[in-house]
């Protein structure tokens, strides 16, 4: 497991543990603006996640990529009208979750133009988005998942406002039968279809960062030079490189397909700019050689040549470097 | 100390949760289980559902006597106490239960209301109508009840209200409990109610509802109801079926029938 892995585990428990507590605060909170103060009593009515984490929740994150904390209990009886308040009480869950969507939501938007702050500001942005949209999808599933008509779920609590026939509580063999129904539905995964509706949606409606768009650009400018249509790569890396002009490997791949099409003063112009950004890599300096050949400008390309061989290092000789290197290049970047 | 509370914790998982189960499908593994769960994680929580457990399995004393044996050997809590309380005042041990009372409120903050329901109890078991009325007049003001002790009080309020005859009151509250589940209490509330309003046919579907009480209990309305219908003929029967099953609460009932002006 790389850092990255722990650092995106980490943020996943602290983004549930936090969409879990909102989520039991709201219920106890409500409860107790409605008049049910034995929430308060219990000690929920607090942002504080160990308030509300259950430990058996907590570890099923583990296993079951999902969790749950400990319900809050409301007592009817407190309310003035016991129906309408527990349907408000049961609906202030999922709407904390959303509510908390809508903050990522809105983060994402403040977080999303990574490419016009200079480092190391920008690079925190391009981090921090993609862990809120994780903090997005988890609290849309979780009010989803929520308003399933199952005890103990929100959405079981929902009925009775529907139904007059239906009384607000339910018996503990229905919960315990209807959380096993649950746990087994979460360990098969036979939620996942609806699971990866969700996170389509979201990701429909989630504001792209720079850095997204700028990655789908690049990589159809990767495909499109595969594919052979050079015209459609120099568009899709041009556009790649106005949101992100700092993209080394952006510069030195529209060289090379501006090479490809024959366009070598473009691609000189290119493999400068890559060589501005990053002066260390020889590659780069390789490549400017063979422009500046094509150009007829030889003792610019040795000059280019030596400098690639001087970064190379001395264990390393010029003919022994640029032939696999031109080849893994030939492999790897061009048609 | 909050490292170590969630380790043990922890360790108590597979006890508390295996107890739960098993107390929810009543098998015997049940308490043992959670025993041992609350032996290594120390919540009162999972002391109270073996506590439970003891008393619906094996009676009162058994259960009083854990109660009692936690509350001497482990920490003081509240709820235990509350709970261990409400067994010896089951086992008809009042003296104890008081003291268990002081004891209670004096651990500390109960945020089960265990302590409140054992105050409310030892009212009603005075004997003394105006001690259920203060502790009644009490708890109606708090909004921090747990839902049994709520249910409680307006059970009482609904008795209360046919007392005086107050039948709008009374229909009212039993409609209310209504509202949040069934209650065979306010079905036969609500049978008095549809009686005086000379709907019998309801009065009798709301009676039919009102199988699932204990027969004493079910009398027991039932002759507070005849005594708020004036109806001398059903209130005797009422109360002679009271008798036959259960002579201490036909005793009460005739406290009762006193303190209205009434005689047996």
């Amino acid at each position: 497991m790389s850092f990255a892995h722990v650092i995106v585990l980490a943020v996943l428990l602290a983004g549930f543990a936090m969409s879990l507590t909102a989520h039991e605060f709201a219920h106890a909170w409500t409860a107790y603006l409605l008049g049910d103060g034995f929430a308060k009593r219990q000690g929920r009515v607090s942002l504080n996640p160990f308030r509300h984490l259950s430990l058996l929740g907590t570890l099923a994150m583990f296993v079951l990529h999902f969790g749950w904390a400990k319900p809050v209990p409301v007592n009817l009886y407190n309310f003035k009208r016991p129906r309408l308040y527990y349907f408000l009480t049961s609906l202030a869950g999922p709407a904390a979750n959303l509510l908390l969507a809508g903050a990522c939501w809105g983060a994402m938007h403040l977080t999303r133009r990574c490419y016009a702050v200079d480092a190391p500001w920008g690079s925190l942005l391009e981090a921090v988005h993609p862990l809120l949209f994780l903090m997005l999808l988890i609290n849309v599933i979780l009010a989803a998942l929520n308003l399933l008509p199952l005890p103990p779920l929100d959405g079981s609590k929902i009925w009775p406002v529907l139904f007059r026939s239906v009384r607000p509580t339910f018996s503990g063999k229905a919960t315990w039968i209807s959380v096993g129904l649950l746990v087994a539905l979460l360990w098969t995964d036979s939620l996942d279809p609806v699971f990866n509706r969700i996170r389509t949606a979201v990701h429909a409606i989630a504001p792209e960062s720079d850095a997204d768009v700028y990655e789908r650009h690049y990589m159809a400018g990767l495909v499109a030079s595969s594919d052979g249509d050079l015209e459609l790569a120099d568009r899709q890396l041009t556009v790649a490189l106005a949101l992100h002009p700092r993209s080394r490997d952006a510069w030195a791949m529209r060289a090379c397909v501006r090479s490809d099409r024959q366009d070598h003063a473009g691609a000189l112009a290119d493999i400068d700019q890559a060589i501005a950004l990053d002066p260390s890599d020889p590659e780069f300096h390789d490549h400017r050689a063979i422009y500046l050949e094509w150009l007829s400008r030889p003792d610019d390309a040795n000059t280019a040549r030596a400098l690639a061989t001087a970064l190379r290092g001395p264990a390393e000789g010029p003919d022994a470097a640029d032939a696999p290197d031109e080849q893994e290049r030939e492999d790897t970047e061009r048609p | 100390m909050f490292l170590i509370r969630w380790a043990r914790t922890l360790l108590a998982l597979p006890f508390v949760t295996a107890g739960r189960l098993a107390g929810t499908f009543k098998l015997p593994a049940a308490v043992p289980l959670l025993k041992i769960g609350y032996a290594v994680g120390d919540n009162y929580e999972v002391a109270l559902q073996a506590l439970s457990l003891l008393f619906t399995t094996y009676g009162p004393q058994v259960a009083h006597a854990q109660g009692r044996a936690w509350l001497e050997r482990r920490r003081c809590g509240a709820a235990i106490a509350g709970f261990t309380g409400l067994t010896a005042l089951t086992a008809e041990d009042v003296d104890e239960a008081r003291a268990l009372l002081d004891l209670g409120r004096g651990c500390g903050e109960d945020p089960t209301g265990m302590t409140d329901l054992l105050a409310m109890g030892l009212a009603a078991r005075s004997g003394d109508p105006r001690d259920v009325s203060n502790i009644i007049h009490a708890l109606q003001q708090r909004n921090d009840l747990p839902p049994m002790l709520s249910r409680m009080v307006l059970s009482e309020r609904m008795e209360n209200a046919l007392a005086r005859r107050d039948f709008a009151e009374a229909r009212a509250l039993a409609m209310r409990m209504l509202d949040i589940e069934e209650s065979p209490s306010a079905r036969v509330i609500l049978w008095a109610c549809e009686r005086k309003e000379g709907r019998s046919l309801t009065a009798d579907e709301h009676l039919a509802a009102a199988v699932n009480l204990p027969p004493w209990h079910y009398w027991y309305l039932r002759a507070e109801g005849e005594f708020a219908l004036d109806n001398p003929q059903g209130l005797e029967e009422a109360r002679r079926k009271v008798y036959e099953e259960n002579e201490k609460m036909g005793q009460h009932f005739d406290r009762f029938l006193a303190l209205q002006g009434q005689t047996a």
